[in-house]
């Protein structure tokens, strides 16, 4: 991490580049044209006016997202670590730590379901051989830490649930970790939004599964504006009282309980919580230079995959235009 | 001795006027110039409109050099006939050479933060680049100002 506490002026040129590629972000109205695009070569052509490589694509691959945002993350990830090797590895470090959980639960579970994601900080292969010879060097010290708690977690209570918990905690202490180190407010202050999200995330589905308030204490994390004590403590209070007792994410609860009250239920709930994220990205919008430009634009260019790779997947079972832009998040431009 | 000391304040005027001024400049376009580059490595086509903005830091340095001139020419520097100045004349050509090195140096560099954050707006509206010039143009008064004085305060003093 040599390059931590940069100064703003230390990245004027990526700056300047990002900001040039920035016109090229997938827009709501672009979003539209996906939809409503006639056939599939209509929507490759769109998409390669948005700087995707669509060569050698057709449009009817079955992988056709997958293969579309992988080409494009890694270009996006060769241009953006020009800023810095290391700056930017909290921004993957969710996908590393949803490796580490695939890795274990395919080892330990008969029938696990879920693949492995590109796109992390270390490659999927190198996360799979660490794991399957508990030789924890290429991870972070917390990846490795995490996933010997995990496995202790899972052998005292044969319950996989305890693996994800596990390794979502060590998650967000990596990141915080990580953005204490670049010493950037903006990176530090996402990371203590996005353990807010998921603690609100937590509390609510929890509480609708008619969890235990025990059960609960072990869910919740560290490093948001609000503590996990305090979380704990709310989790049996009404809805009128929970955001008082919330502290820094009392905003954040309110929100989301008008948001689930306001007939959206659960998914428009999960909307709206990647929706408030992306609100906190585009603070950045209005930053000229700095660090925040590349780490916004890094933010923006994920939920574009979420958002494309929806439109395409929509586009493929035959689902309405308007069922489609029902489920889609907020882009950044 | 006496008079050689007039020339040695005359000469440390003429080396802060251009030496502060052109430090300014240079650390301007430096910093405008860093996010110029990353536009053009983008979009090439960019070239003429962030050289615009690269360049406005540039001025101070000129401003600082003119007066440099100006103050070898009155002593005789260039032609080499150094005239004979007392020490008090040569401070005062001294004194009068602060301000355009002095504001020359902040506001270059302070113009060039400037222009590099209108060099990042054009980069996505190139339409408005006329604004992002007005916004450097309104750190450039500040060393125009500060010219204008040096300039009253050394064109009268008499060697």
């Amino acid at each position: 991490m040599s390059d931590a506490k940069k100064k703003n002026l230390d990245f004027l040129m990526i700056s300047g580049r990002i900001k040039s590629r920035e016109v090229r972000l997938v827009s709501t109205q672009t979003v539209d044209k996906l939809i409503d695009a006639p056939d599939m070569s209509e929507v490759l052509k769109i998409l390669s006016e948005h700087g995707y490589d669509v060569s050698g694509l057709v449009g009817d691959e079955k992988n056709l997202s997958a293969l579309l945002c992988e080409r494009d993350r890694a270009e996006t990830a060769s241009v953006v670590t020009q800023a810095g090797q290391g700056l930017f590895d909290s921004f993957l470090y969710p996908n590393d730590y949803h490796n580490l959980k695939v890795a274990l639960k395919n080892e330990l579970l008969s029938d696990p379901r879920e693949i492995f994601m590109t796109g992390g900080s270390i490659p999927v292969e190198v996360v799979r051989e660490a794991v399957k010879n508990r030789e924890f060097k290429p991870l972070t010290d917390l990846m490795g830490r995490g996933v010997e708690e995990a496995l202790e977690a899972y052998n005292r209570t044969g319950n996989s649930q305890m693996i994800d918990i596990v390794l979502d905690r060590y998650c967000f202490k990596d990141m915080a970790k990580v953005a204490e180190k670049v010493g950037n407010d903006f990176l530090t202050g996402y990371v203590r939004t996005l353990v807010d999200v998921a603690n609100v995330k937590a509390l609510l589905r929890l509480r609708k599964m008619g969890k235990s308030p025990e059960f609960a204490a072990q869910v919740f994390f560290e490093g948001g504006n609000a503590t996990p004590e305090r979380f704990t403590a709310a989790y049996s209070a009404t809805d009128d009282e929970l955001p008082s007792l919330l502290g820094g994410a009392a905003g954040l609860m309110q929100k989301a309980l008008a948001e689930i009250s306001s007939g959206s239920g659960m998914s428009g709930f999960e909307l709206f919580c990647d929706n408030y994220l992306m609100d906190y990205i585009k603070n950045a919008k209005y930053i000229p230079y700095g660090a925040e430009v590349p780490m916004a634009y890094l933010l923006a260019k994920e939920t574009e995959y979420k958002v494309v790779s929806m439109v395409l997947a929509g586009r493929q079972t035959g689902l309405s235009a308007n069922s489609i832009k029902e489920r889609l998040r907020a882009l950044y431009v | 001795m006496f008079e050689l000391n007039g020339i040695f304040f005359a000469m440390l005027g003429a080396a802060i006027a251009s030496g502060l001024a052109g430090t300014g400049s240079a650390k301007g376009c430096g910093v405008a110039g860093e996010a110029a580059a990353g536009v053009i490595a983008e979009d090439p086509s960019k070239f003429g409109l962030t050289l615009l903005l690269q360049a406005l830091p540039g001025t101070q340095g000129i401003y600082g050099t003119l007066m440099a001139f100006l103050v070898l020419n009155k002593i005789g520097a260039i032609s080499g006939n150094f005239v004979n100045i007392d020490a008090v004349t040569g401070m005062l050509i001294m004194f009068s050479c602060i301000p355009v090195g002095l504001v020359g140096w902040t506001s270059g560099y302070a113009q060039g933060k400037t222009c590099a954050a209108g060099i990042c707006m054009i980069a996505k509206r190139p339409e408005e680049i006329a604004k992002g010039m007005v916004y450097g143009a309104m750190v450039e008064t500040y060393a125009v100002l500060a010219l204008l004085i040096s300039f009253l305060a050394f064109i009268n003093i008499p060697v």
